[in-house]
């Protein structure tokens, strides 16, 4: 159970000895937007590698080194409209390391790199700013030059042409990064401090009572966190495509499609059990058919995402066969439609949605996702009540999802002229 | 049953080698929900030319028929073996690299189905004309996305310019051309010589019972019947130090990308040594480039570096190098001040010696976080590269390591050891 260590601020621990490690989050979570979205990458890059403590990425190392290469970070993340601030650590259990104890420090070092920023006149130091600004935007850059990731982001700009904050990736917006300053951003992130939403997440060998009074420097004041929606319910819309050329030798094809369906909701289990069939496991029927059975691709699967209600699909192709593989796609909608799949590969998939969760349950990270997830939604499914949800999903419960798919946007980029 | 406890690790890993020759390795891990399990054979896209077991004279196959099995092994005549797992809830797959091709599931439940899966499927193969061709459109595209894959291009074309005229220098899928050659006969030949049990490993971690899952793997095996192992003929073409010292190659990216490698001339040792050697390479490469060196920041403060830089020691049945990549708006810079701190390493490392218990405790961290993931200890796991010595002596290896065995080490593999230069640029 999560306790609340001041209004708006929780803490969730997992004591487990699973693991060799312990690992521990600290969340600033709040409603999100591009402007803010793109705020916390920056924040994020320039935290990763400066505090006033830890003034360079060599003194910062060395910290992390001494404390048996404990692992820093800080990430951007982003749930339905919510979006988050991430600074995450891992250290070595004290047995394995000869009894020294890792979690204190630990614990004071993340207090150290959250509330002791480098500044300088009420700014981020400018140097350092200045650097971390112009690597960000470098970075933002060379993404593009992952074509799967940047066919997907086109997708993404297609299908919430009318929601930014859904259309910016997770590294931010490129002219907004560009435009925020050292002081400008100082002052957001005293504003993020003080008012987002707390959430600690810790898993491993640990009790509630050892962070409680580890945590009690950390002075953690009352926050007022208004009731904000998670799930972005986007409207039905008018389909849209888009063809790209490129000088590349695979071409990607790219689907979104609407399927009204949200993360804990009415026929979300059903939506699980469509999408592993449809592409979500590699005895899916896009992989039998696009792949096995036509030799048109390498890769070829769909992902259904519950915080807005959208299923994508994804598959690198030769650009001749275009046509082609949109018409197997849409043939195996239609043969889930009319329900013309047969009980084995039904039972399979059911199987291997369930191995899938309960392994979840051996991911440290995952552990520490999920009760951070749940205390944002205020509910739990414990992996035996999703287990057991997703065993009652039948046939046509499946075919009925296959039915409520709309296909809103197309994304297609060409290879052509290739060397 | 053999066992082994290691204190350090809190670990206990139970071994057997079968006497058909496959050596099975099992570690149970408490507390955990699935079991990972992973059969190796000692065979990857090196491995093109070779006496056949039970012929005289070599043979050469196509480049990138390694990977090729590997793909057509799952196919049977009236199944899929990806069909079968998922009956029992498994999630398979395999890979293969320059030494070694490995299949695996991870399952929840029914352990003993799964495990018979796994080496039913590895075990019996199944090519037919028709099925091989079909692969080739799936590979053809494999090949292809790689193709247009920066990072990969700069990876295999370093590995290319540190093996000029090597296998090693083929990419390990192969090309288009090279794969269209291949037919089912080559492909069962293959899997004749090189997937007889004594060229194979077995290895299962998770939640499991060492004696029964033994067991169950001895009942499968003793059930098949298999040629009389023999001792594998590799056939190497002649040692060359021969390197291709730099190379440019245009694709349509963003930014350019910089990949230096240094292929290990040196004569590696063996057993225990062998793995000291690997580390204490890398924690001597930590000490130069790693986040903690002063060259490090010096560097990524005048922008010659960034975030994207990194750097991976690799050592693989015959040869050794070290591959650094990153991003750098000036090539020219990157690769003169990296192959700089590389001729100065001796000097360097003399002075670095009040770094050395901070990198040392990050090897050792590094290492006993690696023992949270299942993949990440049976895929690192290689019971022959080290003799009788493994991933589960390595805590071991680093906390006895000092100073002077990091520069000795570090002295022998640069003062012998060859570097190239390849360089991704932006064009068409």
């Amino acid at each position: 159970m999560p306790k609340q260590l001041a209004k708006g601020v929780w803490l969730n621990v997992i004591p487990t000895t699973q693991f060799k490690t312990i690992s521990m989050t600290v969340d600033f979570i709040a409603p999100g937007n591009v402007q803010e979205l793109s705020n916390r990458i920056l924040l994020a890059q320039l935290l990763e590698t400066s505090s006033a403590q830890y003034p360079t990425q060599t003194s910062l190392a060395q910290k992390l080194s001494m404390m048996y290469g404990a692992s820093y970070g800080v990430n951007v993340f982003r749930y339905g409209l919510q979006e988050g601030l991430r600074f995450s650590s891992t250290i070595i259990n004290d047995h394995f390391i000869g009894g020294e104890s890792l979690l204190a420090e630990m614990v004071a070092f993340l207090h150290s790199v959250i509330y002791q920023p480098l500044i300088k006149n009420d700014a981020f130091e400018p140097v350092t700013f200045t650097r971390q600004k112009q690597n960000l935007m470098a970075y933002l850059k060379s993404l593009n030059d992952d074509k799967q990731y940047y066919a997907e982001q086109q997708l993404s700009q297609l299908y919430f042409k009318n929601e930014p904050f859904f259309a910016t990736s997770l590294y931010g917006d490129a002219q907004t990064i560009n435009a925020i300053s050292a002081k400008s951003l100082y002052v957001i992130y005293q504003k993020l401090l003080a008012t987002n939403q707390i959430q600690i997440t810790v898993a491993g060998d640990v009790s509630e009572t050892n962070l409680v009074s580890a945590l009690e420097d950390w002075q953690l004041a009352d926050r007022q966190i208004a009731d904000s929606e998670l799930i972005y319910r986007r409207p039905q819309a008018e389909m849209v495509s888009k063809t790209e050329g490129q000088p590349l030798q695979q071409s990607k094809l790219n689907m979104a499609y609407k399927l009204p369906v949200y993360y804990r909701e009415t026929d979300f289990y059903k939506a699980l059990v469509f999408n592993g069939l449809f592409g979500g496991t590699p005895i899916s029927m896009l992989f039998k058919n696009v792949r096995e059975k036509n030799s048109l691709a390498y890769y070829a699967s769909s992902r259904f995402d519950g915080f807005t209600g959208t299923l994508l699909v994804q598959t690198g192709i030769d650009q001749s066969n275009e046509s082609a593989v949109k018409a197997i796609i849409a043939e195996q909608l239609d043969a889930i439609a009319n329900g013309q799949f047969s009980d084995e590969v039904f039972d399979q998939v059911v199987a291997s949605l369930i191995n899938g969760r309960e392994s979840r349950l051996d991911s440290q990270r995952a552990l520490v996702n999920q009760a951070m997830l749940d205390q944002l939604l205020h509910s739990t499914v414990s992996a035996a009540d999703w287990v057991k949800q997703i065993k009652r999903v039948t046939r046509e419960d499946v075919a009925k999802m296959a039915k409520q798919v709309h296909l809103q946007a197309v994304y297609f980029l060409k290879g052509e002229d290739a060397k | 049953m053999k066992q082994q406890h290691y204190s350090d690790l809190g670990e206990t890993l139970y071994s057997e080698t079968l006497s058909n020759g496959l050596r099975v390795y099992l570690l149970p891990k408490a507390g955990f929900h699935k079991t990972y399990a992973v059969m190796t054979t000692d065979y990857g896209s090196i491995d093109q030319s070779f006496v056949p077991l039970n012929g005289t004279a070599p043979v050469t196959q196509p480049a990138g028929i390694a990977h090729f099995l590997e793909h057509k092994m799952f196919e049977k005549a009236d199944h899929d073996a990806f069909d079968t797992f998922a009956h029992f809830g498994g999630s398979s797959n395999a890979f293969t690299s320059f030494t070694h091709t490995s299949y695996l599931f991870s399952a929840t439940h029914h352990l003993k189905e799964n495990l018979e899966t796994l080496l039913d499927f590895v075990q019996d193969p199944y090519f037919t004309d028709q099925t091989v061709n079909k692969e080739k459109g799936i590979i053809g595209q494999e090949i292809q996305m790689y193709e247009d894959d920066p990072n990969s291009r700069a990876y295999f074309g370093t590995i290319a310019n540190l093996y000029p005229n090597q296998p090693l220098a083929d990419d390990i899928a192969g090309s288009i051309e090279s794969i269209d050659k291949i037919k089912p006969a080559d492909l069962y030949l293959a899997h004749q010589t090189f997937y007889h049990p004594s060229n194979m490993s077995l290895f299962v971690v998770g939640r499991l019972e060492p004696a029964e899952t033994l067991e169950w793997i001895a009942a499968n095996q003793s059930g098949k019947q298999f040629a009389k192992p023999a001792p594998i003929q590799r056939i190497l073409p002649p040692a060359s130090q021969q390197i291709i010292a730099h190379k440019q190659l245009l694709m349509p990216v963003e930014r350019p990308k910089v990949t230096i490698g240094i292929r290990g001339m040196d004569e590696l040792p063996t057993g225990l040594n062998r793995l000291k050697y690997e580390d204490a390479l890398s924690l001597g490469f930590t000490l130069l480039l790693g986040e903690t060196a002063p060259d490090f920041l010096s560097l990524y403060d005048k922008g010659i570096i960034d975030d994207s830089f990194g750097y991976n020691i690799e050592l693989q049945r015959g040869a050794h190098h070290v591959i650094m990549a990153g991003e750098a708006e000036d090539p020219e810079a990157f690769e003169t001040a990296v192959t700089d701190i590389l001729h100065h390493a001796t000097d360097k490392l003399a002075a670095a010696g009040d770094r050395f218990e901070a990198v040392q405790r990050e090897a050792i961290g590094s290492t006993l976080s690696s023992f949270n993931s299942l993949e990440a200890i049976a895929n690192q796991f290689d019971d022959r590269l080290y003799g009788d010595a493994s991933l589960f002596d390595e805590v071991g290896v680093i906390k006895a390591l000092n100073m002077a065995d990091v520069m000795q080490t570090m002295e022998q593999f640069i003062s012998k050891a060859g570097i190239s230069l390849q360089e991704i640029a932006p064009g068409h």
